[in-house]
């Protein structure tokens, strides 16, 4: 996947504004606070439908305007699209590609495949287990509609468990609605987890091999999956043997929700021991595991949208992750000074970003 | 706020949003669209609402609705009355007519299990489902309702009440896009559902 045009109007501090980036390493460079992230937020926004810092349409309006757009032209193994989101405050949201609206999630993902690090995700080693899950659950998204099925299906069953716990306490409800309805929960659950103890099992891999190799050998990353229940049957065992518990609670306390991620440096808990440049390698060493699984899963590059790569790196592991970034896919980074990220690569595209507007260097 | 329109204008408005999935833009839209069609137009389309929502009742059997009781389908002696096939809703039992595949008799709960939405097995029409059931001469219930978690949660409980009877208790094939809706699903696929289905 690639980019050769990215616009977007109204977004954030944009007016108007227009890149056309290279099809390997684009760098943006730029002041704090000119437009960098913000550039970066459009494309991964494009891509999955949400926005990687979590904002609301409203929020990205620039001040001021009524809605904005967001337009990218991109080549793909399908062949070239174009994908557009807009939002009006009065009239919503509206994505199209090709001219054709995606209305659900699942029309919309697979499409345009993007991974996309920045400076938070030091929260997916050092932050709660949801934030690990979120990150597993978007990476398996982007190549599998069956996934996205599974998952949006067992999220509603735990909406309609709680609700249904809710009711038993209240005497309004028998308790065998709860038993039928575990019984599509537990299959649903069982789906997603065994998914994400694969693809983990790959990608984790993956990421120590980066690890090692972006800290010159000299720490060892692990990576495992810790699922709440291993299989179908022990999450239906489970949901039987706690339902007095979660009726107290009238919360589900077993299943996927619950499903963490381990991820120890030489063998101890990343979370509690890892230092912040320890922690942001191990956060990119799973971006990079994204990118090399996603690709060896769909056969295409996704487009690597890296904000503020090289934030409490040293300069050696600022290099390492820069040689394993060369190569085949196409890569927006974003930094303030071009002059820190060590050898400069030879076709890269240079950027300059300032109050909103893109201008290419050289 | 008042309305910029002339009264009677209003009234439709109001009552048009009132409507599933109709907005005040659309309300206005069709209100000005009807206001443009001619008089009899106007009036063949109340006296339509009228005659449906007067004449139509639900059948005593199925529960479909219809406007006879019981309805024609429950009436047929050509269809199969040792086989049931339960659905959530009018339409669903409209999609598998059109399949052409089905010669058994339905019946329509009148919507699924829905613990957010309040809808328990009381508020469905399982209790009917229950006694015909009991009452003897049924070899099969297919249980048809969405794929959906809604649907699934449905057919599950519908299975533990209806094992202590002497029936078989099949589910269609999964054969329908995860959460889909019956009604949605084209006729192949139903069809081949239906064929495929599987002991619960
Ligand atoms: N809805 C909005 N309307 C107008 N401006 C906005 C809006 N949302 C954010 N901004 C502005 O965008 C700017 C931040 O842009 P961005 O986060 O892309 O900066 P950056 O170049 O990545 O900076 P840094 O180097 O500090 O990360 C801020 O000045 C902020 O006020
Ligand atoms: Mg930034
Ligand atoms: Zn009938």
């Amino acid at each position: 996947m690639r980019l050769s045009q990215l616009e977007l109007r109204d977004f954030r501090n944009y007016v108007r504004e227009e890149v056309e980036p290279g099809p390997g390493m684009n760098i943006f460079s730029g002041d704090n606070g000119q437009g960098k992230s913000n550039l970066l937020e459009a494309a991964a926004w494009l891509a999955v439908g949400r926005s990687p810092r979590r904002a609301r349409e409203a929020d990205a309006v620039r001040h001021g305007a009524s809605g904005f757009l967001v337009r990218a032209v991109g080549q793909g193994l399908a062949g070239r699209m174009v994908r557009e989101m807009s939002f009006r405050s009065e009239g919503g949201r509206r994505l199209t590609q090709d001219g054709k609206c995606l209305r659900q999630v699942r029309d919309l993902l697979g499409g345009m495949r993007v991974v996309h690090f920045s400076p938070d995700d030091l929260f997916l080693v050092g932050g709660g287990p949801e934030r690990r899950r979120r990150f597993l659950d978007l990476m398996i998204a982007q190549v599998s509609v069956g996934y996205v099925g599974a998952l949006t299906a067992y999220h509603r069953f735990l909406l309609q468990r709680n609700a249904l716990l809710k009711e038993i306490r209240q005497h309004r409800r028998p308790v065998s609605v709860l038993a039928a309805l575990e019984e599509g929960m537990a299959r649903e659950g069982a789906r997603v987890t065994a998914e994400r103890a694969r693809v983990l099992e790959a990608a984790g891999k993956l990421a120590e091999t980066a690890y090692r190799q972006v800290s010159g050998g000299r720490e060892e990353l692990g990576i495992s999956y810790a699922p709440s229940a291993a299989d179908e049957e022990a999450l239906r065992v489970g949901l039987e043997r706690r339902r007095g518990e979660e009726l107290a609670r009238g919360t589900s306390l077993v299943g996927p929700h619950r499903d963490e991620v381990r991820i120890t440096l030489n063998g101890r808990p990343a979370r509690l021991y890892g230092s912040q440049g320890q922690m942001r390698s191990a956060a990119l060493s799973l971006r990079l595991a994204e990118r090399r699984w996603m690709c060896e899963r769909t056969g295409e590059e996704p487009v690597m949208l890296l904000d503020d790569l090289s934030s409490e790196l040293d300069p050696g592991r600022r290099g390492a992750i820069l040689r394993l970034l060369a190569g085949t896919a196409q890569v927006f980074l974003t930094c303030t000074d071009p002059g820190e990220l060590p050898r400069e690569p030879e076709e890269a595209r240079y950027f300059r970003v300032e109050e909103g507007t893109v201008h290419r260097e050289r | 706020m008042s309305s910029p329109y002339a009264l009677p204008i209003a009234r439709l408005i109001d009552e048009l949003c009132k409507l599933p999935g109709v907005g005040p833009k659309t309300g206005q839209r069709l209100a000005f669209h009807l206001l443009h069609r001619r008089p009899e137009d106007a009036r063949s389309l109340a006296q339509a609402i009228l005659d449906a929502t007067e004449q139509i009742g639900t059948c005593s059997v199925c529960q479909n609705l219809t406007d006879t009781d019981p309805c024609a389908i429950c009436r047929d002696s050509a269809r199969d009355g040792s086989v049931i096939c339960v659905v959530e809703e009018p339409r669903d039992l409209a999609a598998m007519e059109r399949t052409g595949e089905y010669r058994g008799r339905y019946h329509v709960l009148q919507g699924a299990i829905s613990p957010m939405d309040g809808v328990g097995p009381e508020e469905l029409r399982i209790r009917e489902l229950l006694s015909r059931v009991q009452g003897g001469g049924v070899r099969e219930v297919i249980l048809a309702t969405n794929t959906d978690v809604e649907g699934e949660t449905t057919a599950m409980y519908l299975a533990r009440v209806l094992k202590p009877f002497q029936v078989s208790v099949t589910r269609i094939a999964r054969g329908l896009p995860v959460g889909g809706d019956l009604d949605y699903a084209d006729q192949v696929t139903l069809a081949r559902a239906l064929e495929g289905r599987r002991e619960v």
